[in-house]
């Protein structure tokens, strides 16, 4: 039984194995297991708890916290601006991300599947990802979809008239920055990619002697095998673009502007925290979103028993 | 393992850490040695800025080793942005710079905070400096929390070339009304191709809302509070309104893309825009951006008199010392270097504003360009015409641009009436300010 | 590792499928000509769109300061170098210098993953021990908190330490397998190795190490380099914490450099910053090209059938 299947037990409630069985290795996973602790126990978990209890506080960085109970949580509840960069970021998340592991997963079928000049186009669609959150795309991407931009002289050549300055327009300006997060789609692609890799080829052999057709070779081997790893693109980017923050940040300039339109949860926490010196409130809305991630990563794990496939 | 109390005692245990931390006793880090008398001093000074100033810096650094060669000072430059999230952790964790650079903006959340150690009290000379420069560095519970590097003040910047090109004289400044603005640049976008205005939206601006709220005898603060009425305000709103409107600057859309864009890139330094408004220290990275450099103007009056500008000294930036530094006598010399030396203010030049230090200034002023002259003319030409100094940025006031921003836009796009966008203005800020 | 790196890797140089596509039944010439026509004209458009930032980007590097915004598209190109001689003398240091203090960070981060990371992974994948659930869970919590909220406790540990202005707070914790993307990420990739492999290993009486560095690693090429390719990637763009815990210029990495020629209040060196970009996008290039020959090794070419 694995770590992941267990896990998914424990969210549907069944458990099954005796104990004995169950803790087989209790030394070997310690040893294996002494750097992961040492790294949680040392970095990882102090700085969790501290935020936690940074949640209850007034905390402006530059003097000790002060414990205002419930304050925090309270302020929440009537934070429309807060309320907004939940919307923004729920639309980023339900769009983007679905968008992004698709094409990922289409190109990396497409350059797996024998064209010529693979690595070419591989290390050519790589490319954005690679340049991702730096200035540089920042400053193109507002150039890009100005009011005067290549998108819309382009859109002039075709006969549209009047479009908007897409970034500066608040009704636009998200879906710039979701496009611009599809786009980057290099690194779900690359592990696709490597899970393609990884399928072996006895199977395909075998169904080739059995003479079945590229489709089905695909739907019947190459989907079943590969969905430990398009499970894992989607709980990863699913979590990643919940806290998206580099791309609002540098395309808006850090104000998550026009009005608030591409204001993201982590962009106004870090906002709340760093800007406006309510480090206690940013913990607090940290941990709101641990909650919500939290919820729809076992979500995520709870499904996968009913597609993800594992050769164990 | 861990149980539930281990993970509850270390919770409260964090926070308190950090409360240590913040009032320990080795609170300037890793400065190491320092002390007692006369011994070596080693001091950590923090900046943020851009290569020339970098450079200066470093060399003013380098220069002070003639000076006092017992003191070693470790260089921490940065970027605006990120200058003031690191600046805010290591605060948290007790590692405040020994020397740091200080907005006006922030001065009050650290020095408010006990952060910045009083510059007057620790025996800073402050005798050649400008009336009127000194006291916009101090705090009510701190005394000189920190002192000027330069002054600034908010000004009008006109590229010659497009008034040209549209046949329209450069008003007067001395005698020019906020409507005479919009008029002049009204006429300058009718005689100019599609695209190019007769001036930026500048209803974003929070020096030029300054100047209007001050005109209107009031201010952005009083007494920690929000110093300006909602009558104020939507006129403000109005105004901005009027220009978008008159066609005298662009409409929301561009004008939002053009306030997101750096100085290079802006509607101004391409020759899209006649006037745009600039802090005096931006006189210099305009000027090199247009062909034949700015005229600088100084902002309209609601009486038609230069008089009733109620213009100001701001300070571009300040140097502070740290209230925790481990020799604050080596820490308060180097900034009496950097702010009374000619020596220092040789090699800093004007690069941070115009020096408040009289004997330093009139040093380094027959050496400076014709930019950079532009920008010292403007200011001396202001002194008998300012008004009052303006109380300093409150606890929770850094966050008053962005709520400028936010409703100004908003009002731009139609989502709000001017009076409604004067209200949000006033509540968000009252909020801000707690 | 070495023995399956000397093995003629045909798939690596030419495009790994190429074996599949020769096995497919050939098909009447004219319409697989088209059809193969039809897949390169899409995949060049769609090259285009992808690579044009990068265009523009080198096209800028090579303009002087006052034309880079007055032109967004690509021609005219202009051919001035003086871009990258000043950005490369304008700092404090010479650019050289930052590329090679994140060449350090970068190999220690991959260096830390690697080791420490797979042998988490192997943990979680293949071992049954006490609480591993409950572990598994835990490290993918932290996955989900924002860094902004958790760098400032960091911070104040790592202070305490007198590690600051040091690479450690950054490459140490990557030795404690503190990246729970990697390790969840070898989790799914282990599990994806058929159980019968490390079966007949325990049989022939190999231990856990012997399983784990004998069967498991060797199959995971593509994993380890997937991780590698993303630490490099992720470290050497990494800018918040860099700026966090490197705060003299001797000891800041390309991004921090980076940045230091912006100001985002006054006048910024966009050329010098642009050019140095291309110059600090060569190395991480390389490293994906490289990389991405690993990536193409697994099943499909160690010849385990």
């Amino acid at each position: 039984m694995s770590a992941v299947g267990e896990l998914t037990q424990i969210v549907s409630g069944r458990k099954k194995g005796g104990a004995k069985e169950k803790h087989r290795d209790n030394k070997a996973g310690l040893i294996f297991m002494a750097p992961w602790l040492v790294g949680l126990l040392a970095i990882t978990l102090i700085p969790m708890i501290a935020s936690f209890a940074l949640a209850f506080t007034d905390y402006s960085l530059l003097a000790p916290p002060e414990f205002v109970g419930l304050a925090n949580i309270r302020e929440m509840i009537s934070d429309t601006r807060l309320h907004n960069s939940l919307v923004v970021t729920f639309i980023y998340v339900f769009v983007g991300t679905p968008l992004q592991l698709v094409a990922a997963l289409l190109l990396a079928v497409v350059l797996n599947a024998g064209i010529k000049g693979l690595a070419f186009y591989r290390s050519i669609f790589y490319l954005p990802s690679l340049l991702g959150g730096s200035v540089a795309i920042a400053i193109l991407w507002r150039q890009m979809f100005g009011a005067n931009g290549l998108i819309n002289q382009v859109g002039g050549m075709l006969g549209f008239e009047n479009l908007p300055g897409w970034v500066s327009n608040p009704d636009t300006a998200l879906s710039t920055i979701i496009l611009l997060h599809v786009w980057t789609f290099g690194s779900p692609m690359i592990i696709f990619l490597a899970g393609l890799r990884q399928i072996p080829e006895m199977y395909y052999e075998a169904a080739s002697v059995d003479g079945a057709t590229k489709l089905a070779k695909f739907f019947r081997i190459t989907l079943p095998l590969l969905t430990p790893i398009i499970f894992f693109n989607v709980v990863l980017q699913v979590i990643n673009a919940f806290q998206s923050f580099t791309q609002a940040f540098v395309v808006s300039g850090g104000t998550g502007g026009p009005s608030d339109s591409t204001m993201f949860y982590t962009l106004y926490l870090y906002q709340k925290g760093f800007t406006q010196f309510d480090m206690g409130y940013a913990s607090a809305m940290a941990w709101l979103l641990l909650i919500i991630v939290a919820i729809f990563t076992a979500i995520n794990f709870f499904v996968s028993k009913f597609w993800v496939f594992y050769d164990d | 393992m861990f149980t539930r109390r281990n993970a509850l005692a270390l919770g409260l245990a964090v926070p308190g850490l950090a409360g240590l931390a913040a009032c320990g006793p080795n609170a300037s880090g890793g400065s190491g040695g320092g002390g007692g008398e006369g011994s070596a001093a080693t001091l950590r000074l923090a900046w943020w800025g851009n290569p020339t100033r970098d450079e200066n810096t470093q060399n003013v650094v380098e220069a002070y080793k003639e000076v006092d060669d017992a003191v070693t000072i470790n260089p921490e430059p940065g970027e605006w942005s990120g200058y003031w999230d690191k600046l805010a952790t290591q605060t948290a964790g007790g590692d405040f710079p020994d020397i740091v650079q200080m907005d006006e903006k922030y001065l009050a959340e650290y020095g408010g905070r006990g952060a910045l150690l009083d510059l007057a009290g620790a025996g800073l000379n402050t005798e050649d400096f400008v009336p009127g420069s000194v006291e916009v560095g101090e705090l009510p519970d701190v005394g000189l929390a920190a002192i000027n590097a330069g002054l600034n003040s908010f000004a009008f910047l006109l590229n010659p070339v497009v008034f040209e090109e549209a046949g329209v004289d450069i008003p007067d400044d001395t005698t020019w009304t906020w409507d005479d603005l919009i008029d002049t640049a009204v006429a300058i976008s009718e005689n100019t191709e599609d695209g190019t205005f007769g001036m930026t939206q500048m209803g974003t601006q929070q020096g030029l809302f300054q100047v209007y709220v001050r005109q209107a005898g009031q201010d952005q603060y009083k007494d920690g509070a929000a110093g300006f009425d909602i009558e104020t305000a939507t006129g403000w709103y109005e105004w901005t309104k009027k220009i978008q409107d008159s066609g005298a600057g662009p409409d929301a859309s561009i004008a939002v893309e053009d306030a997101a864009k750096a100085i290079d890139q802006s509607l101004f330094a391409t020759g899209k825009a006649a006037i745009t408004v600039a802090w005096s220290n931006q006189v210099v990275a305009h000027d090199g951006l247009v062909p034949e450099g700015v005229v600088v103007l100084r902002p309209p009056s609601m009486t038609g008199s230069a008089a009733d500008a109620q213009l100001w000294y701001k300070a571009s930036m300040y140097w502070a010392v740290s209230a925790k530094t481990a020799d604050p006598e080596a820490a308060v010399a180097f900034v009496d270097y950097l702010v009374n030396s000619p020596d220092a203010g040789a090699i800093l030049s004007v690069e941070r504003g115009v020096p408040g230090n009289l004997t330093v200034r009139e040093a380094i002023v027959p050496d400076l360009d014709e930019a950079n002259k532009k920008a010292v003319d403007f200011l001396e030409s202001i002194e008998s015409e300012l008004g009052d100094a303006p109380e300093i940025t409150p606890q929770g006031g850094g966050q008053f641009e962005d709520i400028l921003t936010r409703a100004g836009e908003e009002m731009l796009f139609g989502t709000l009436t001017p009076a409604e966008a004067g209200q949000r203005v006033l509540d968000d800020l009252t909020a801000a300010l707690g | 590792m070495t023995d399956l790196q000397s093995r003629p890797t045909p798939a690596a140089a030419s495009g790994g499928g190429d074996s599949t596509a020769a096995r497919v039944a050939p098909r009447p010439r004219p319409k697989r000509l088209v059809r193969r026509g039809v897949r390169h004209a899409i995949m060049i458009v769609a090259s285009i769109v992808m690579i044009y930032p990068l265009l523009w980007m080198v096209v800028s590097s090579l303009r002087p300061n006052d034309e880079i915004f007055r032109n967004p598209g690509l021609f005219p190109i202009s051919l001035d170098f003086s871009n990258y001689a000043r950005g490369w003398e304008s700092l404090a240091q010479p650019f050289s210098h930052y590329l090679m203090n994140s060449t350090l960070l970068v190999l220690g981060c991959v260096i830390g993953n690697l080791i420490a990371c797979s042998l988490t992974a192997y943990a979680f994948a293949r071992l049954k021990f006490w609480g591993r659930n409950i572990a598994f869970a835990v490290m993918l919590m932290t996955l989900m908190l924002p860094i902004h909220v958790v760098i400032v406790p960091q911070y104040i540990i790592f202070s305490q330490t007198g590690w600051v202005n040091t690479m450690l707070p950054l490459i140490l914790p990557k030795f404690l397998a503190t990246d729970a993307f990697f390790v969840f990420l070898m989790v799914q990739f282990i599990r994806g190795i058929p159980r019968e492999l490390d079966e007949a290993a325990r049989i022939d009486g190999c231990g856990h190490f012997r399983i784990f560095f004998q069967v498991i690693l060797p199959l995971m090429l593509p994993a380890l380099a997937t991780t590698t390719i993303f630490t490099f990637m992720w470290m050497w763009n990494d800018f918040f914490g860099s700026l966090i815990y490197l705060t003299t210029p001797e000891n800041f990495t390309v991004p921090l450099a980076l940045k230091s020629f912006l100001d985002t209040q006054g006048s910024s060196d966009w050329g010098a910053m642009f050019a140095m970009s291309v110059v600090s996008l060569i190395p991480l290039f390389l490293v994906f090209l490289f990389g991405q020959r690993f990536l193409v090794k697994g099943f499909a070419t160690t010849g385990i059938k």
